[in-house]
C-alpha cells in the first residue's frame, strides 16, 4: 500500500521544489530569453572521377537574414549590401516587404496537419500576437548566397547592424566545366509556382521528402515550424545524371540547431544542436583525361555525335560524351535569359539531352555482327559459308541491294564467306543469313544482346530502343519477309541507343570467360559510394541498377566460343582486309583494332544524311576497350566515324 | 441489475471523467490552435471521450465473470494484432523505422494498448485458483504470458510500454499468492540484467535517454534538451500558473511532444503547483478507491483484475509524469485519460470500466451470521471449522 502512494509524494516535493522554491527564478529565465530552431545545411557529397578528381563538390555560401524586432535603420543596411554587393536597393526594398508580408502571414494563419493533409486556418487575435513577437525575433532571409568576405565585412561591424544574423547555406560547384556534363547532370530549385512548381514542394512535402532528409532527432514541432517558415521552398534536387540517380544518398541529412536569445543582452547560447550529416561521395568509373580527350575529338566533327567507352571486363563505362554539351553550373538557380536561350532552348542542337541513352538511331549495317552470331549458333552457317553476292538480293525483290550494287557503283562482290562479307559489309551476304535464321531467332538473338531494352545504367531517362518482334508485330502490320531482310543489316524499324552499341561490342570483346561462359556485359557507371567516414556505402534501391550487383548477375549468352573467334576475325578483318570498310581509316595503323561500320541511311536521296557509326573493341587479342561513335548525320561511317574513332584508340593505346 | 448499478462506485467513475476532462483542458491549450472544429485535437478528444464511456457502459452490462471465460481468446488476439503490426509496413510510422499503431484512415489503432487489458484478464484467469504458486516453478507460465506481448511490444520498439507489463504481473502474483521470497529474487534477477540489457537489447537512442537522464547536463543538445525544456516550463509556473492557455510551452519555449506525453507540462505550467499537485492528488484518490474494490472482492478473478488495472494505471502515471519532472529517463508512456491519443483514452476507459463491472458484481464480505449459515450444512457433514474459509468464497460464489 505505501508502495502505492509513495511516488505520488515523491513527485509532489520534486513539483514542490521545481515549482515552488525556485519558479520564480525558471519564469525569470523563461521571460528574458527567446528560442528559436534553425536548420543546418548539410554538404551535398561530391562527384568523383574514377582517379579522385572532383567533378562536382559543394562550398559554403553565407545568407544574410534580419530579425524584424531589432533591426533599426533598414536603409542603410541596404545600402551597404548595395555598395558591397551591387544588389540593387530597389530589390532589398522589395524583398523586405515581402518578409514582413510574410511574418504577418505566419502570424494570422496557422497551417495545421491533419491526417496528412495540410490546411491553412485564421488564428484568433490573442495568438496572433503571441506568434507575431515570437516570429518578429525570427532571422528571415533577406540576401542569398554572399561569399566569406563579404559576411566578415557584415560580421566585424555588428555594431552598426543591428539585427542582422547570417546562416551558412551550401551552393553547387562544376569545378570541370563542360567535361563529363551528361553524366553528372545538374541540380536545380523546386519547380516554382504558377501551373507546375507549387505542386511539385506539396507533392514532396505530403510524401516526407523533406522530414527524410532531416536528422532524426527532429521533433514534429520544429519540423513544422521550418516547413511553415519556408526552409524547405529553397532546396535543390538533382535534376538529371547521377546528381539525379543518387541524389539520395549524395544529399545527406540536414541538422538543426536551437538557439536561445538573451532578449536584453541579444547575446545567443545554443542549446542544443544535431549536427548535420553530409551526403555520400559518388566515385564514378568514368577517367577524366579520357572523358576529356573523346570530348575534343567529337567537338571536331562539329555536329551532334556520342562517344562511349567501356572496359569490357568490367563493364565500367571509362567515357560518355554527347556532343554538344552545357555547363552544370550555367543551370543553377537563378538561371539566366541568356542561358535558357542557348541551352534550354536550342531545339536544333540540344544540348540537354544525353543522346548516347536517351535518343534511339538507326543503326544499320552494325546490326550484322548480330546477324553473324544468329546464323552460326543457329547452325545457317559456318565461318566458311559462301553466298553469292551479285549486287542485288533477289531478282523478283526490289529494294533490296547490296551498297556496291548501288546505280553510281554498280559492282558486285560475288562469292565470299562471312569474314569477306563482314569486312566488305555485304547486304546480301546478311539478308541471306538472316533469311535462313527466320525472323523470330533473329529478333530473340538481338534481344539477347540488350536491344530493345535498357541497359541499367545507373543515369536517369534511359531509353529503350525499338526491336521489331514477329511475335509482337506493330498495330496494323503483319511481319512478313521484308521486315527479316531489313532487320538483317539494321534497317527498318530497329532503333537503338549507342550504349546498347557499346554493350554489344564489349560482349564479343569479352568473349569466353575462364569459366567458358559468354555474358552480355552490362555497362555501369558508379565505382562506389562513400560516406563522410569513409564507409561504403550500399547504393541499392538508387534508381536503375544493373540486373544484379556484380559480373555473376550478368546475362547468360548461348554463344560458343568458335562463334565469337568467327566473328572477332569477321570485325578484325574489316580493319585489317585491304578491301575493309575501315582499312582507309588511321586504324588499320593502330594496334589491331576490331570494329565495325555503318552508314545508317535515313532516306534513299541522300537528305537528311545518313548517321556515320563505328564500333568495336581493342585489343584483338585480349580485348580490354569497347567504344562506339556515332555522328548524327555525318555522312558515311567508314569516311567519318571511323577516323575520329582513331583518335580515340590512339588516346588508348598510349594510356595503356 | 438496479441492484448492481446501487452497487456501482460513482467516485471512480467520477474521476475518471473529472481527469479526461482536465486532459481536453489542456488539450485545448496544447494543441495547435484555429483548426476547422471537426477535426481539431479537441474534438477528436472529446469524441473519443464519448466513445470511450460508450465502451465503458458496454462493458458493465456483461457479468465480468465472461470475461474470465473469454481471457485466452483475447489475449490470443491481442498477440496476433501485435504481430500482424510487426509484420506489415508501409504505415507512415515505418519510415523512422517505428510501428506502434494500425492506420485506419479517420483515427489509428494501438494494439499494444490493447494488449495491456489482454495480459491483466490473462494473468486473472490463470492465476485465480493457483494453490501451488507456492513453488518457483509455478511462476514460469505466467512469465512467460507477460514475455510474449512484451517482447513483441518491443520490437516495435516501444520500450516504455512493454515495461509496464512487468509490475503488473509481479503485483497480481503477488495478490495471487506467490510468496515474497520468489518474487524477490526476481526483482533481484531483474535488477542484476539491467546493465546486461543496457547493453545488448536496448536501442541507441534508448540508451541515450538513460545516459542523460543519470546525467542531464552533458549534453543539452542530446536528448537531455526535452527532459530539460519540460522542467523549465513546469518550474516556470509557480504556485499558481500562467493561467490557462498562457503556456510558453507554445511559443517561445516550445516542448515537444506537449500535447501527448508532455501533457502534464502544459497543466503543471498553466495551473501552477497548486493545478498540478490537484491532479496527482485526484490520481491517488483513483488508485485509493481501486485498492478498496480489490480489498473487499473475494472472488478472485475479480480482485486480480481489479489489482492488475490498477497497477497498471498506476505505474503509467508516475512514469509518466515523474519523467516530465525528471525524476525518470524520458519514455514514450501516456498519461491515463488525460494524453491526447483515441486508443489510449478507450483503453483507460475501457480498464475503467471492468473495475466498476467488478465492484457491482463482487461477492461482498459476508456478515458472520450469513457465514455461519453457510457452514451449517457443511458443519453437518463432519468437516471442520478451520480451513472452511478457504473454502467458503467458491462454494458462495457457486450457490448465486
Amino acid at each position: 500500500m505505501a508502495l502505492l502512494f509513495l511516488p505520488a509524494v515523491f513527485i509532489l516535493v520534486r513539483m514542490f521544489d521545481l515549482q515552488v522554491i525556485h519558479g520564480a527564478d525558471f519564469k525569470e529565465a523563461q521571460e528574458r530569453t527567446s528560442e528559436r530552431v534553425e536548420a543546418l545545411p548539410a554538404l551535398r557529397g561530391r562527384i568523383l572521377d574514377r582517379n579522385g578528381n572532383i567533378l562536382a563538390f559543394d562550398e559554403m555560401v553565407f545568407d544574410l537574414n534580419i530579425i524584424l524586432a531589432e533591426i533599426e535603420e533598414p536603409e542603410s543596411l541596404f545600402m551597404s549590401i548595395t555598395e558591397l554587393t551591387g544588389i540593387e536597393n530597389e530589390k532589398l526594398n522589395e524583398r523586405f516587404l515581402s518578409i514582413v508580408q510574410l511574418v504577418n502571414d505566419r502570424a494570422g494563419f496557422a497551417v495545421i496537419n491533419e491526417g496528412g493533409v495540410r490546411k491553412t486556418v485564421k488564428r484568433g487575435e490573442r495568438e496572433k500576437r503571441r506568434v507575431l513577437r515570437s516570429e518578429m525575433r525570427v532571422p528571415y532571409e533577406l540576401v542569398r548566397g554572399l561569399s566569406f568576405e563579404e559576411m566578415s565585412w557584415f560580421v566585424t561591424r555588428a555594431d552598426q547592424f543591428p539585427g542582422v544574423v547570417f546562416t551558412e547555406r551550401t551552393k553547387r560547384k562544376y569545378p570541370q566545366g563542360e567535361a563529363a556534363c551528361h553524366v553528372i547532370g545538374y541540380i536545380g530549385p523546386l519547380y516554382r509556382a504558377d501551373s507546375h512548381g507549387a505542386i511539385e514542394y506539396e507533392r514532396l512535402e505530403r510524401a516526407d521528402f523533406f522530414r527524410n532528409r532531416f536528422s532524426e532527432e527532429v521533433s514534429d514541432d520544429h519540423y513544422d515550424t521550418l516547413e511553415a517558415r519556408g526552409t524547405f521552398k529553397a532546396d535543390v534536387l538533382g535534376r538529371t545524371g547521377v546528381e539525379k540517380t543518387f541524389d539520395t544518398l549524395l544529399a545527406g541529412l540536414r541538422g538543426f540547431r536551437i538557439v536561445e536569445r538573451d532578449l536584453r543582452t541579444r547575446r545567443e547560447r545554443e542549446i542544443r544542436k544535431a549536427a548535420p550529416r553530409p551526403g555520400c561521395d559518388v566515385r564514378l568509373t568514368i577517367d577524366l583525361p579520357l572523358q576529356r580527350h573523346v570530348e575534343s575529338v567529337l567537338a571536331s566533327a562539329r555536329k551532334p555525335a556520342v562517344a562511349v567507352v567501356m572496359d569490357v571486363r568490367t563493364g565500367e563505362v571509362l567515357a560518355l560524351v554527347s556532343a554538344p554539351g552545357y555547363s552544370p553550373d550555367r543551370l543553377q538557380s537563378p538561371v539566366s535569359p541568356d542561358t535558357v536561350r542557348e541551352i534550354v532552348q536550342d531545339k536544333a542542337r540540344r544540348p540537354l539531352i544525353n543522346r548516347a541513352i536517351s535518343e534511339q538511331y538507326m543503326l544499320g549495317s552494325i546490326f550484322k555482327v548480330v546477324t553473324a552470331v544468329a546464323g552460326l549458333e543457329e547452325g545457317r552457317i559456318t565461318p566458311t559459308t559462301e553466298f553469292e553476292c551479285t549486287g542485288r538480293f533477289r531478282e523478283n525483290v526490289p529494294g533490296f541491294k547490296c551498297w556496291i550494287g548501288a546505280a553510281d557503283i554498280g559492282g558486285s562482290h560475288g562469292s565470299i564467306p562471312l569474314e569477306k562479307g563482314m569486312a566488305v559489309s555485304c547486304n546480301v551476304y546478311f539478308i541471306e543469313t538472316g533469311d535462313r535464321v527466320k525472323g523470330g531467332p533473329l529478333s530473340q538473338w538481338a534481344g539477347r544482346f540488350g536491344y530493345g531494352e535498357p541497359t541499367g545504367i545507373e543515369l536517369p531517362g534511359e531509353v529503350t530502343g525499338t526491336l521489331p518482334r514477329p511475335d509482337r508485330p506493330v498495330v496494323g502490320a503483319a511481319w512478313s519477309d521484308i521486315d527479316t531482310w531489313n532487320l538483317c543489316i539494321g534497317q527498318g524499324a530497329l532503333a537503338v541507343t549507342p550504349l546498347q552499341v557499346a554493350q554489344m561490342m564489349a560482349t564479343i570483346g569479352r568473349g569466353t570467360d575462364e569459366g567458358g561462359q559468354v555474358r552480355l556485359v552490362r555497362p555501369h557507371i558508379v565505382l562506389e559510394t562513400r560516406d563522410s567516414t569513409g564507409l561504403t556505402q550500399d547504393a541499392q534501391g538508387q534508381g536503375p541498377r544493373n540486373d544484379g550487383s556484380g559480373i555473376e548477375g550478368w546475362r547468360l549468352l548461348p554463344i560458343e566460343d568458335g562463334t565469337i573467334r568467327a566473328v572477332r576475325a569477321a570485325l578484325r578483318a574489316v580493319v585489317n582486309d585491304a578491301e575493309g570498310t575501315a582499312h582507309k581509316s588511321a586504324l588499320a595503323q593502330l594496334d589491331s583494332v576490331c570494329g565495325k561500320t555503318s552508314t545508317a541511311e535515313l532516306s534513299k536521296t541522300g537528305t537528311p544524311a545518313p548517321h556515320a557509326w563505328f564500333a568495336g573493341f581493342m585489343p584483338a587479342e585480349q580485348p580490354r576497350f569497347s567504344f562506339v561513335v556515332l555522328v548524327e548525320n555525318g555522312g558515311k561511317g567508314s569516311e567519318v566515324a571511323a577516323p575520329l574513332c582513331a583518335k580515340i584508340v590512339e588516346y588508348l593505346i598510349r594510356m595503356r | 441489475m438496479s441492484t448492481s448499478v446501487k452497487r456501482m462506485d460513482w467516485p471512480v467513475l467520477l474521476l475518471a471523467l473529472t481527469l479526461t476532462g482536465i486532459g481536453i483542458l489542456a488539450l485545448a491549450s496544447a494543441a495547435p490552435l484555429g483548426g476547422s472544429p471537426w477535426t481539431s485535437p479537441v474534438l477528436r478528444q472529446t469524441v473519443f471521450a464519448l466513445l470511450g464511456f460508450g465502451v465503458l457502459v458496454f462493458l458493465l452490462l456483461p457479468h465480468y465473470l465472461r470475461f474470465r471465460q473469454y481471457a485466452y481468446i483475447l489475449y490470443v488476439g491481442c498477440l496476433v494484432l501485435l504481430v500482424v503490426l510487426l509484420v506489415t509496413v508501409g504505415t507512415p510510422e515505418a519510415r523512422r523505422g517505428v510501428r506502434r499503431w494500425f492506420d485506419l484512415g479517420l483515427f489509428t489503432v494501438q494494439p499494444s494498448e490493447l494488449a495491456k487489458i489482454g495480459l491483466i484478464l490473462v494473468l486473472a484467469r490463470y492465476l485465480m485458483y493457483r494453490d501451488n504458486l507456492e513453488r518457483p516453478s509455478a511462476l514460469i507460465m505466467p512469465a512467460a504470458l507477460t514475455v510474449a506481448p512484451a517482447m513483441l511490444v518491443l520490437l516495435q520498439p516501444d520500450l516504455g510500454t512493454a515495461l509496464i507489463f512487468f509490475p503488473t504481473l509481479l503485483v497480481m502474483l503477488y495478490v495471487g499468492g506467490a510468496r515474497r521470497l520468489y518474487l524477490l529474487t526476481a526483482i533481484v534477477i531483474v535488477c542484476a540484467s539491467v546493465p546486461v540489457a543496457y547493453h545488448y537489447v536496448l536501442k541507441d537512442y534508448q540508451r541515450k535517454r538513460i545516459d542523460t537522464f543519470l546525467d542531464p547536463a552533458q549534453s543539452p543538445e542530446g536528448a537531455g534538451y526535452q527532459a530539460l525544456q519540460s522542467q523549465i516550463a513546469i518550474g516556470s509556473g509557480g504556485v499558481f500558473g500562467r493561467g490557462w492557455r498562457n503556456s510558453a510551452a507554445y511559443g517561445s519555449h516550445p516542448v515537444p511532444e506537449r500535447h501527448n506525453d508532455f501533457i502534464f507540462v502544459v497543466l503543471a505550467e498553466e495551473f501552477g503547483f497548486a493545478g498540478g499537485s490537484l491532479v496527482v492528488l485526484l490520481y491517488a484518490m483513483f488508485f485509493a478507491l481501486c485498492v478498496n474494490i480489490a480489498h473487499r472482492t473475494r472472488e478472485p478473478f475479480g480482485r486480480l483484475v481489479v489489482t492488475g488495472v490498477l497497477t497498471s494505471i498506476a505505474v503509467q502515471t508516475y512514469v509518466n509524469i515523474a519523467m516530465t519532472v525528471g525524476l525518470l529517463p524520458v519514455t514514450g508512456v501516456t498519461l491515463p485519460f488525460v494524453s491526447y491519443g483515441g486508443t489510449s483514452l478507450v483503453t483507460s476507459f475501457m480498464m475503467t470500466g471492468l473495475v466498476l463491472s467488478v465492484s457491482m458484481r463482487h461477492v461482498p464480505m459476508f456478515d458472520s451470521k450469513e457465514f455461519e449459515q453457510t457452514l451449517e450444512p457443511l458443519k453437518r457433514v463432519g468437516l471442520k471449522g478451520e480451513g472452511l474459509e478457504l473454502l467458503a468464497p467458491r462454494l458462495i460464489e457457486r450457490g448465486k
